[in-house]
């Protein structure tokens, strides 16, 4: 994946994270290395809806035993699982 | 031992199953007694049907019976629940928000059915209805007769020992169907009753005037399909469903101990819990209760056996799971349709001994534990029912057991799926998923029968 296409990716979950999970709420300091899960913004109903965004998003597909804490601590995170699934498609 | 016998089939009980069974039985030419121990019409639970009925129907000659009694038409199912996310230490984002999922029957097209939805059915008038088809298809009925025991001591003469209006009266047949529900005459008597390891819940449920049935729906337009909606409470949830344009029926599903904890009073504990969703009890606190609470317990069973020497078990009386996914009335019925097949060989060859049953057994079988596993899927972790009705790989699969579209066919491809998450999920403590494991784990409890 190009670097280009990294901060596509950074964007997208950014501005989805900050329009469903924060109810686009602006206060909130939301970075990509903020922690998602310490501080509850993304919690198990929000991730199922985060791996459908990122099926049909980005095309890829996150298997199950991929759900797992190390994947999803942060934006940042997302990304570089985004990016080791979008390798094994492609 | 005497070769005499005043029917051919005598059938135990006169629900859907039992109904069925005589229907199919009767249009063979075959002398069947259905032996109902109420007067019909008379209350039931289990009023929401789904689309595996209606080949049935077809087969028995009733669909059009069922059409001109106006049943509440239900075109799909929907789920609801309120999210609540926890408050953080560093910014409040505590807030509440509804979740909704829902399915309609027209989005996946069902062999032998030729319409895109099922009922809602008050059962006093549903089960009429069939018993009444069974008696003018020529099956003799009666009603206010309870069979108190089968004396198998002649294996190829069962005895059906009855009561009615306190006179007794024996009457020999050939074999004998059990569709007793969940009374399980027959399981009980021969001792084959198993309660299920896991599955353990109760019922309270009632009917509702005036309630506003759009309250809880996303779309105006699905205010008439099946609400499931969750409460925040372990493994509990709440039905509602349209039995006329004004009623509504509504129950509450919950594990044992919370039930025993509420000491048995129902209204406690029907109203504690829907209060826990303050919209669902605002709801229904502006609406009327118009029957008593009734409560269903002992929910879960399984039988060693449901067939024998001039023996078949059908519908509840066979095997009870859970009413999540309105299975009941379609497992009656169908089991009905499988065992009248094997039945009507048996007939024909005349040999009523137990392996003339077993394309039955192994068919019903087959596709009670589709529904099983379902069931345990759902419960044991209910976050992936959600995500598999909003992945479209998965979405039209899990409609298709909806439909109740599981005998006569191979594990459904999405069921496979989800055995392998909640596999991955339990094996994961790290898993983002593990943490909402239900308490009811299931490690796919094979049928026993």
């Amino acid at each position: 994946m190009r670097v280009t296409d990294r901060e596509v990716v950074l964007e997208n979950l950014t501005k989805y994270i900050r329009e469903n999970m924060l109810s686009g709420d602006e206060s909130v300091r939301l970075t990509t290395e903020t922690p998602l899960l310490e501080w509850g913004i993304l919690n198990s109903i929000g991730t199922t809806r985060l791996v459908g965004y990122i099926r049909d998003q980005f095309g890829v597909r996150v298997p199950p035993g991929q759900i797992v804490r190390q994947n999803f601590q942060n934006i940042k995170c997302i990304a570089n699982l985004v990016d080791s699934l979008s390798e094994t498609v492609a | 031992m005497s070769d005499e016998f005043v029917y051919e089939v005598g059938i135990i009980g006169g629900g859907p199953a039992g109904a069925s069974l005589a229907c199919y039985l009767a249009k063979a030419g075959i002398s069947v007694a259905v032996f109902e121990s109420e007067v019909f019409p008379r209350q039931h639970v289990g009023e929401s049907l789904v689309p595996a009925v209606i080949p049935v129907m077809h087969e028995i000659g009733i669909i059009d019976k069922i059409e001109e009694a106006g049943f509440p038409r239900k075109y799909g199912a929907a789920w609801t629940s309120i999210e609540t996310r926890p408050a953080s230490d560093e910014f409040d984002i505590s807030s509440h928000t509804l979740e909704f999922a829902q399915i309609a029957y027209d989005e996946r097209a069902q062999p032998g059915v030729d319409r895109v939805y099922a009922w809602h059915v008050d059962r006093g008038r549903f089960d009429e209805i069939l018993l009444d088809h069974a008696r003018e298809l020529g099956a003799a009925v009666f009603e206010g007769t309870r069979v108190n025991r089968v004396d198998f001591s002649d294996p190829a003469r069962p005895v059906l020992q009855t009561t009615a209006d306190g006179r007794r009266a024996d009457v020999p047949v050939r074999m004998v169907a059990d569709a007793s529900g969940r009374q399980t005459m027959l399981g009980s008597q021969l001792k084959a009753k198993m309660p299920d390891p896991v599955f353990n819940q109760y019922a309270v449920h009632t009917w509702f005037e005036g309630l506003d049935r759009k309250a809880l729906a996303a779309r105006p337009e699905e205010a008439d399909f099946i609400f499931v909606h969750y409460l925040p409470l372990e493994d509990t949830w709440v039905w509602q469903i349209p039995i006329t344009e004004s009623i509504t029926s509504v129950g509450v599903v919950s594990q044992k101990q919370r039930f025993k904890a509420a000491k048995d009073d129902l209204d406690k504990f029907f109203w504690e819990s829907v209060w826990t969703r303050p919209d669902l009890g605002d709801a229904l606190k502006s609406s009327e209760r118009v029957r008593p609470f009734k409560v269903e317990g002992d929910y879960s069973y399984g039988m060693r056996q449901i067939t024998g020497d001039a023996m078949v078990l059908i519908g509840d009386a066979a095997r009870f799971v859970d009413p999540i996914f309105s299975s009941g009335v379609s497992v009656a019925m169908n089991s009905a349709r499988l065992a009248a097949k094997d039945i009507i060989a048996a007939h024909a060859s005349g040999d009523f001994r137990e392996g003339s049953f077993r394309n039955y057994a192994d068919t019903l079988r087959r596709g009670v534990q589709i529904w099983y596993d379902f069931i345990s899927m759902y419960y044991r972790l209910n976050v992936l029912f959600t995500a598999f009705i909003h992945d479209p790989a998965y979405r039209i699969d899990v409609i298709r057991m909806l439909q109740g579209d599981v005998y006569d066919t191979d594990e459904p491809g999405a069921l496979t799926a989800m055995k392998e998450y909640v596999a991955a999920v339990e094996a994961d403590p790290s898993h983002l998923w593990h943490g909402y494991l239900g308490n009811l784990k299931s490690t796919s409890v094979a049928a026993t029968f």
